[in-house]
């Protein structure tokens, strides 16, 4: 779990500072992953992602990680 | 419409500033008499039809004042709040050819990094809640410059004024640094004004509590609205919104679907305080009244998909046995609730910039308050559709509003049947004319017939009403109705070596996350040296970055 905090830590820091950067652009959470790719029809033909087909496969895992959120949040 | 607004209810109040640095309320005469000056004094500072003024500052009395005044003389502005990046407010200064400047406070000027050059081109520079510095004009000191007596021109300026000019640019948020400008003509917001009547029909006096910023064009066509109507506006700020909704017990409210979850998970988090006994109660009390509203709904046809005639005496049998416990509650107990939650004026709950998720939805629906929930976008001035007291479908959108028209079409541009999914195209008279000096973007979203791409998805059912079900653009939009274009800060992510791949996501829900392919490679090598991992501050995480980089290279 450690690697999962320091990577989030990293992605805030990093859009922390990019230029022109906004507040609601911070990430809360992060679940890894397999890659995307034209194998697993993921990936466009011109290897773009495609947004709809990669949300839909990880739709549980998604609900899950903002409904733990919300409780978490409840505790606090 | 100040004129006739002053005839008509010239003692009512207008607006008050509950929360701002100055705390001025006027009425509606005196509303009146402010702008008339502030229009002078804009015109003695040389403004003219069709020159362009940046406006950059929050909700105030003061602003509206010299909004309103900068339109009376046919002049236009671009707006902006005080918290964008610097480089956004710069960009948005230079590419609306500004003539003239107006902040709300010190600090936003102070942030700017090429003053000279943003000075160089203007008429005047005018700071809203400080006293004068500089260059800049304090408020008082400007409205002095409107008591002096101003030529014929001015009067002959008003007259040219038509309803075809441009009143307003309101900037796209656009996570690139570049955003799209959005010029909205007198028209377009002439057509909410006139027509958003048939969503909700306040009287004068009316109290509306105003917390979203003004220069997002929802918030901003409604407070139009409201004015129209002789509603008394109250602005306050999220921070206080809980305080100042018990005070001011507004009638009316537009809101975003955050404020509904912040409501509601704030009744359910002190429901948990509650005893057990009277905990269990309420949660009773409103799964019945859940079952009651929602198979009313079914019953009068206004459910999103189609009922049986079986299911339908299903639910006849459910209302029948779950009214009269629904009745005893919303007689003794939502009443109160109410009160403590929202005030229990509110009557016409308006919601947009967002969908409402089902469930808060359904609890608002159970205890009585009817939200309605509305669609459109900047470039549509902003409402298309909106749901109607008397048709509140709920899951939908609403119906669109007169002289809207709205069509789903497929990939093949071939126009679908009801409850099809596909895209979402409107034309009508609030829907503007281009994007400000970006004829390509304008190209790619306008058709030649006036029909706007809005590049969300969504269907029809058979009584007009919209549901929207996703965006065919990747633009996230967060609960708070926040826009957050992904690929950008995609890009910026990416150029961690840890990460291959990563996708952000957050559509209607209040924070960013992300879904990362990470590189397993680099990660598993670095998790030898366990003692990296365990650092957390920023600056160390900068080091360790560096020496990841690397690391990188070396291979």
């Amino acid at each position: 779990m450690k690697l999962k905090n320091t990577l989030s830590q990293q992605i805030n820091y990093l859009l922390k500072n990019r230029s022109g950067s906004r507040l609601e652009e911070q990430i809360i959470d992060l679940i890894f992953v397999e890659p995307f790719s034209l194998e697993n029809n993921l990936l466009t033909q011109t290897l773009k992602q495609k947004r709809k087909e990669i949300e839909k496969k990880y739709d549980c895992e998604i609900k899950e990680m903002y409904k733990k959120q919300i409780k978490g949040e409840i505790i606090i | 419409m100040w004129e006739y607004l002053n005839h008509k209810n010239g003692n009512v109040l207008a607006v008050k500033n509950l929360r701002g640095k100055n705390k001025e309320e006027f009425n509606y005469s005196q509303l009146n008499k402010k702008i008339t000056k502030a229009s002078k004094g804009f015109f003695n500072l040389g403004l003219r039809r069709g020159e362009v003024v940046a406006l950059i500052s929050e909700n105030s009395p003061r602003w509206l004042i010299a909004d309103q005044a900068i339109m009376r003389i046919g002049a236009i502005n671009a707006v902006r709040g005080c918290n964008s990046p610097a480089i956004e407010i710069e960009y948005i200064i230079q590419h609306s050819k500004s003539v003239g400047l107006i902040i709300e406070s010190r600090s936003v000027w102070e942030k700017l990094s090429i003053k000279n050059q943003i000075v160089e081109n203007l008429k005047f520079l005018i700071v809203l809640e400080d006293e004068s510095f500089g260059d800049f004009l304090g408020w008082n000191t400007f409205l002095e410059i409107g008591n002096k007596n101003t030529s014929e021109q001015y009067e002959e300026l008003i007259d040219k004024c038509s309803a075809d000019d441009v009143a307003t640019i309101l900037y796209t948020s656009g996570t690139t640094g570049k955003p799209k400008g959005v010029p909205l003509s007198h028209a377009n917001l002439l057509h909410q004004i006139t027509n958003l009547a048939c969503i909700a029909d306040p009287k004068p006096g009316t109290s509306v509590l105003s917390v979203l910023p003004i220069w997002h064009s929802y918030e901003r066509s409604a407070e139009y609205f409201f004015f129209s109507c002789g509603c008394s506006q109250f602005y306050t700020i999220p921070k206080f919104l809980k305080d100042d909704i018990k005070q001011i017990r507004p009638t009316v409210m537009a809101t975003v679907p955050r404020l509904w979850e912040a409501i509601y998970d704030g009744f359910f988090g002190a429901l948990k305080k509650m005893p057990k006994f009277k905990r269990n109660l309420i949660r009773l009390l409103i799964r019945n009244s859940s079952t009651y509203k929602k198979n009313l709904r079914k019953i009068r046809n206004i459910d999103l998909y189609e009922t049986s005639f079986i299911s339908k005496l299903i639910s006849l049998f459910l209302v029948i046995k779950s009214l009269p416990l629904h009745y005893l509650a919303s007689l003794l107990l939502w009443p109160n609730i109410l009160k403590q939650l929202c005030g229990k004026n509110l009557k016409f709950p308006i919601n947009g910039g967002g969908a409402l998720p089902e469930h808060v939805d359904l609890f608002f629906e159970s205890l009585g308050v009817n939200v309605l929930v509305g669609y459109g976008l900047t470039e549509t001035s902003p409402v298309l559709t909106c749901r109607r007291t008397w048709c509140n479908v709920r899951g939908s959108s609403g119906q669109p509003l007169p002289f809207t028209e709205v069509k789903i079409i497929d990939e093949n541009n071939s126009i679908l049947k009801y409850r099809e999914i596909g895209r979402i195209f409107v034309r009508g008279p609030q829907v503007f004319e281009g994007y400000l000096d970006n004829t390509q973007a304008s190209l790619e979203v306008l058709s030649i017939e006036g029909w706007f791409d809005t590049g969300d998805l969504g269907f029809l059912i058979p009584n007009g009403s919209l549901v929207i079900t996703g965006r065919a653009k990747d633009t996230i939009v967060l609960s708070s109705g926040e826009n957050i274009e992904p690929n950008p800060l995609e890009i910026e992510i990416l150029s961690s070596n840890f990460i291959s791949q990563v996708q952000l996501l957050g559509q209607d829900q209040k924070n960013l996350s992300a879904l990362i392919v990470p590189n397993m490679e680099l990660i598993e090598n670095k998790f030898a040296e366990k003692n990296l991992l365990e650092m957390n501050q920023d600056f160390e995480i900068k080091k360790y970055f560096k020496s990841a980089n690397k690391l990188f290279i070396k291979k």
